[in-house]
């Protein structure tokens, strides 16, 4: 029997990183050269199919970048259970604003809560101002998932989703109908499997052995 | 197309069609393979995307009317979810004939039976003896089967405990997913007819909707439905109105315990006001001033709603904005527009006698009534006929009308429910009328057909339960009686006639009109109408013990109008209408009438002729509600003294309704056209380019000074392709959506494509908001999050400045000050509690201005000021600035001074401590001398101490120097009540004003 999971999925990181783009190509695998800076939240659905006719759904909050909402921000990480923390990898500036967020995110948000760092305009990589290196050794000190993404060609970008997907706690308690109103901590509905044995993040999962 | 792809085009994802047959409705007169009878009967399955449960339902679709013979589109006729009792029945059905047409099953005509199965679907809360199940007839045997199979198999799956009725309409969890089909099915016919939820429909629009805030989605399809609901319902009716016309009713109530009518009742059955002009005094008891007076403390009418203070600032009462000098509004019955045109009369314990309990004992009580009634009617009887009546027990409503305007009033309905000894005994209880109002044709000759549609008026008369400690049950009669006094439905094409075109709207078979309960004729609640009247002894007592209430009742010192407004701060129905126990929503104009209850024949009674045994209580009462687009204005609400024949008087009230006039099939058709602009609402996807965009993201309202409001604009537009509906969210479930300095107006919406609407945003501070702000830092900003419904939020950041201000302050606070008060950085910088001074500086600087100046008009603080110069003084105490008035070239103009007195009485007013706490104005009563009362100074805090006297020593100089008697006294009429303000939270009642002013006298006389 297949299983559903929904998780709340939150992108932050400076204003005109790409955050939206990001977004635009996983759920319709489009790309816009000229998007308007996000002033407010945008709220989108995907659902990813892992390998074992797992499915989940990922209820996205793409986040305002601009220093004047950031207030606001925790509103929107609230109970997510991920977060894709983006920088542009042409602006060192924006891998600094990076970890003032991942720094926030692990001091306010749900400690259970996935983080993966993210260098989007791969396709610029040659006025690149953050080394791979760099932001690599950064993610692993904090444990972080960390890639590199072109939103505009696509590269990497569902590799990243996916991979959040199967580094999600695919048991309770991790899954939650995040999103839709409720408040409190993450819950499982019934009609999951509940008994199946929990898989802590970062440990291998059992099926992929 | 294949019917089962034109069933998905009308399903929502995850829900999919399991099975899909064509079949003929069976009709009452013949069964034919009529176009208009073809149906597409479809099992559509609904799995949960999260927990995997599957629930069911079966759709009646209809083709949609088709040109060129094209059958691809569908509509949703019924919704039957598949739980509780439904099921489906086989049954052979023979015909008389073989039908030759080609059928849409692909099976040749000889493959036809000649007995054709039908089906018949009795729906999930059962069906009553009197009404037929839909019932369908196939020649597609197979699909019947698989038709019927997996019906079977929902029903298994159905978790729902078998026979449970779930209400569908309110259930969040059980086929929630079915209420966009069934919704856009009947929501054309419901939004055309007018009469909603008076209760649901004045509600706010905000908390119509659905929790949400910034990161969590409310459930944006019902509130896109709840806003879609609402855009088409006004604006349809706003499009459809012709003008409006005036009915003027009188409604009386009448407790006439037992008795049989003994005097006459002209003063209570008469009008006493020409319901064409505004309330004039009433001649029968003795004329009492409206409550609220303009009084130099008001701040105008920016308090009330700053909305209407900028559209027009005019220099009206509140009240007198509800008239709007627009289109002359003309009478139903322009022929005698002196008399009301419908009379409304309740009344309880019509009969006292054990027998009347137990069976009904005929009319004659009725008959004498209705006959004093008419006697008391005088001359004008002859206008008048009784169009209905309905008694239950003791309680009878009786409605008369004009003999020229009867008519126009149809749909009559009446219900009685009891509420007395064991819940159902009519003791106590109601007794109610609905009817509907048509307004006369233009050429009011007669003959003509109205071509207007009918607004419903309902009318309820009730009796609940007796005695001071009853209250509980009162609210628990009035919540009951409210629920049980249903009235039979009006079929929706009576009401809201549907041209013949319209069938695709009708109900599938005659006899089972669509409604929105899935199911059958529904009872329309008490609520379900345009306007409300609910009268009667509703027994709400005052709580306030029995010699208080006599003693100021009977207190020289008060003036009528305060005896009452103090009494009635106690008043259990006023508290239980605050607190929703009850009667929450409706209105009742201010009581400007004595208690009516209980007065005694015998010698047991005070010298108002109250009974030493009962406290005197308002019991009898008259209250409304009514829908947005019927207009009911009270003129009037009157006890009547002089009617002695009962322990109750008889209360009246005279009302204007002022009823729409518009046509409904233009209604209809204009509902059907904006339904259709906005229909696909929720498909909308506004990721894309498009969806809203708000223009102007950062509002700045730049300095926000004490009671100027400051509007700014929002425009947003719709750049998509399709309709956009926004609400605003708050940022936390639990918080405002706006900080309490702003108000924003719309706060929901609909767009359609290209549309552009300016939302208006108000920065506004009263005295309650000041007294906030004033203790924060000055930074006023924060961000408003504009949801669209099923897309982005938009972030709108509002700003500004507050300007500290010395009114709305504290004491303690303003004692403390390094200098004007403008200039302070936070609400925290102030000098230490040592160095404080012994009275405010602006409060010094008010005084010596008045003191300086020469002229010192005879009117001071008793005249109004001039508000731009009254403005000016608050903003020169505010930042230290000199003032523009030079108080020792004596003012030719005599609003100078008046408007500095003015201005030191609101700053008094505006100061959060009560200068003598209310605890203490007790002991003041018990002052009896000069010195006792300095002595009693000594209990306030010393900064009050200075103020107190400061202030009365300045006005009796004031007073002193005036040429006219009694001066003192005047004024201190207006300071007694500032001085002393009353705690509007205290249990204990208040004070009399008198006293007040003679506790102040020992200080200004």
């Amino acid at each position: 029997m297949s299983k559903q999971f929904q998780f709340k999925l939150v992108l932050l990181g400076e204003s005109a990183v790409g955050k939206s783009s990001l977004v635009l190509r996983f759920v319709k695998d489009q790309f816009d050269d000229y998007r308007e800076s996000t002033i407010g939240a945008a709220f989108l659905t995907q659902t990813v199919t892992l390998s074992d006719q797992t499915t989940v759904k990922f209820e996205i909050w793409d986040t305002a970048g601009q220093e004047r909402y950031k207030s606001l921000a925790p509103m929107y990480y609230r109970n997510a259970n991920c977060a894709v923390v983006v920088y542009d990898i042409t602006q060192s500036a924006s891998l600094e604003k990076a970890r003032t967020w991942i720094r926030e995110l692990q001091r306010q948000a749900d400690p259970s809560i996935v983080i993966a760092l993210c260098g989007n305009k791969l396709d610029l990589s040659a006025r690149r101002q953050v080394t791979q290196e760099e932001a690599k050794k950064y993610a692993d000190e904090e444990g972080l998932m960390w890639t590199e993404t072109s939103a505009k060609t696509g590269e990497g970008v569902t590799e990243i989703f996916t991979a959040i997907a199967q580094k999600l706690p695919l048991t309770a308690p991790g899954a939650t109908r995040a999103g839709a109103g409720r408040t409190g901590g993450p819950s499982a509905r019934a009609g999951v499997d509940l008994n199946k044995q929990s898989t802590t993040p970062g440990q291998p999962d059992a099926c992929n052995c | 197309m294949p019917a089962i792809s034109l069933v998905s085009d009308l399903l929502r994802s995850p829900d999919v069609a399991k099975v899909v047959l064509e079949a003929t409705l069976v009709t009452a007169s013949e069964t034919s393979q009529d176009l208009q009878n073809r149906r597409v009967l479809a099992v559509i399955s609904h799995k949960d995307d999260w927990d995997l449960t599957e629930e069911g339902s079966l759709f009646v679709c209809k083709y949609k009317n088709h040109v060129n013979g094209q059958l691809d589109e569908l509509d949703i006729q019924r919704v039957f979810p598949i739980y509780g009792e439904f099921s489906v029945v086989i049954s052979q059905m023979r015909r008389g004939t073989v039908d030759l047409r080609p059928t849409m099953s692909s099976k040749s005509v000889l493959e036809q039976p000649r007995a054709v199965i039908t089906l018949s679907i009795t729906p999930s809360e059962g069906l009553s003896n009197d009404v037929q199940p839909p019932t369908f007839f196939t020649y597609d045997v197979q699909g019947l089967k698989s038709l019927v199979a997996e019906c079977k198999r929902m029903k298994e799956v159905s978790d729902v405990e078998a026979n449970a009725v779930i209400n569908l309409a309110q259930s969040t969890t059980h086929f929630s997913w079915l209420k966009p089909y069934f919704a856009k099915h009947t929501t054309i016919t419901t939004l055309a007819s007018t009469s909603q939820d008076l209760r649901e429909i004045n509600r706010p629009s905000l908390e119509r909707l659905s929790p949400a805030c910034a990161g969590q989605t409310g459930d944006d399809h019902a509130d896109a439905q709840a806003i879609r609901d609402e855009w088409v319902r006004v604006k349809a009716r706003d499009l459809s109105r012709n003008g409006r016309r005036r009915l003027t009713m009188r409604l009386g109530t009448f407790n006439v315990n037992g008795k049989m009518p003994s005097q006459d009742l002209s003063a209570w059955v008469q009008a006493s006001v020409n319901a064409t002009s505004r309330s004039q005094p009433n001649t029968v008891t003795p004329a009492l001033p409206p409550l609220k007076k303009i009084s130099p403390l008001s701040l105008g009418n920016a308090v009330q709603n700053p909305f209407n203070w900028l559209s027009g600032r005019s220099k009206s009462t509140p009240k007198a904005n509800i008239t709007q000098p627009e289109d002359p509004i003309l009478r139903v019955d322009p022929t005698d527009p002196d008399d009301p045109d419908l009379l409304v009369f309740g009344f309880q314990e019509l009969d006292l006698s054990t027998e009347a309990l137990i069976y009904s004992t005929g009319t004659a009580r009725e008959d004498a009534w209705c006959l004093a009634i008419f006697a008391a009617l005088g001359e004008k009887a002859v206008k008048y006929e009784k169009l209905v009546s309905r008694q239950l027990m003791g309680m009878l409503i009786v409605i008369i009308v004009k003999k020229c305007l009867k008519d126009c009033f149809g749909n009559i309905r009446t219900s009685v429910a009891g509420a007395g000894i064991l819940g159902v005994m009519g003791n106590k209880g109601g007794t109610a009328i609905r009817l509907s109002f048509t307004p006369p044709a233009h050429n009011s000759g007669g003959s003509s057909k109205s071509p207007w549609g009918p607004t419903s008026l309902t009318f309820v008369n009730a009796h609940l339960a007796a005695f001071d400690e009853m209250v509980d049950k009162r609210n628990s009669d009035f919540q009951d009686l409210s629920k049980r006094l249903l009235f039979e439905g009006i079929p929706a094409r009576s009401s809201s006639p549907a041209p013949e075109s319209e069938s695709v709207d009708d109900s599938m078979t005659s006899d089972v009109p669509p409604t929105p309960s899935l199911g059958l004729t529904p009872s329309l609640s008490v609520y379900e109408t345009d306007a409300l009247f609910w009268l009667g002894d509703l027994n709400y007592r005052v709580d306030v013990s029995d010699a208080d209430m006599r003693k100021i009742l009977r207190d020289d010192d008060w003036d009528n109008a305060q005896k009452l407004e103090a009494l009635l701060r106690f008043d259990q129905l006023k508290k239980a209408m605050r607190s929703k126990k009850a009667f929450f929503g409706f209105q009742e104009s201010p009581i400007t009438h004595f208690p009516t209850y209980r007065f005694s024949p015998g010698l047991m009674m005070d010298k108002f002729g109250y009974d030493y045994k009962r406290k005197p209580a308002w019991t009898d009462r008259i209250l409304y509600m009514n829908s947005p687009g019927c207009r009911v204005n009270q003129l009037a609400y009157t006890g009547h003294p002089q009617i002695m024949m009962s322990d109750h008087r008889p209360v009246s009230a005279d009302f204007s309704v002022d009823v729409d006039l518009f046509d409904p099939n233009a209604l209809y058709t204009n509902v059907r056209n904006l339904f259709n602009d906005v229909e696909r609402l929720d498909g909308e996807s506004t990721h894309e380019k498009g969806g809203l965009r708000v223009v102007d993201t950062y509002v700045d309202f730049e300095k926000v000074l004490y009671g100027v409001p400051v509007e700014r604009k929002v425009t947003v537009k719709n750049l998509s392709k399709g309709p956009c509906a926004f609400r605003f969210v708050p940022v936390q479930l639990d918080s405002p959506i706006h900080p309490e300095w702003l108000q924003i107006h719309p706060k929901t919406g609909i767009l359609l494509p290209d549309e552009v609407v300016e939302i208006s945003m108000v920065a506004y501070v009263d005295n309650a908001i000041a007294s906030i702000l004033n203790l924060r830092p000055k930074d006023l900003s924060g961000t408003l999050i504009l949801h669209t419904i099923l897309g982005k939020d938009h972030f709108i950041s509002v700003s500004g400045e507050y300007q500290y201000t010395c009114f709305a302050n504290k004491l303690s606070h303003l004692n403390r000050l390094r200098g004007p008060v403008r200039e302070m950085e936070s609400p925290n910088d102030l000098l230490p509690e040592i160095r404080s001074t012994n009275a405010p500086a602006e409060l010094m600087r008010l005084l010596d201005w008045i003191m300086t100046n020469k002229i010192i008009p005879d009117d001071l603080f008793l005249a109004p000021g001039n508000d731009t110069v009254i403005q000016r003084i608050q903003e020169c105490l505010d930042t230290g600035d000199d003032f523009p008035y030079n108080a020792r070239t004596p003012a030719s103009d005599e609003q100078i001074p008046r408007s500095f007195a003015v201005t030191l009485v609101r700053f008094l007013d505006s100061l959060l401590d009560s200068i003598m706490p209310a605890h203490l104005h007790l002991r003041c009563l018990e002052m009896t001398n000069r010195d006792e009362a300095f002595e009693l100074l000594n209990e306030l805090p010393p900064s009050a101490i200075n103020v107190w006297i400061t202030v009365t020593s300045f006005l009796h100089f004031i007073c002193k120097s005036s040429k006219k008697e009694n001066q003192a006294e005047r004024v201190a009429t207006v300071f007694a009540p500032i001085f002393m303000r009353d705690d509007p939270h205290s249990l204990i009642p208040p004070i009399s004003p008198k006293a007040k002013s003679k506790f102040l006298l020992y200080f200004m006389g």
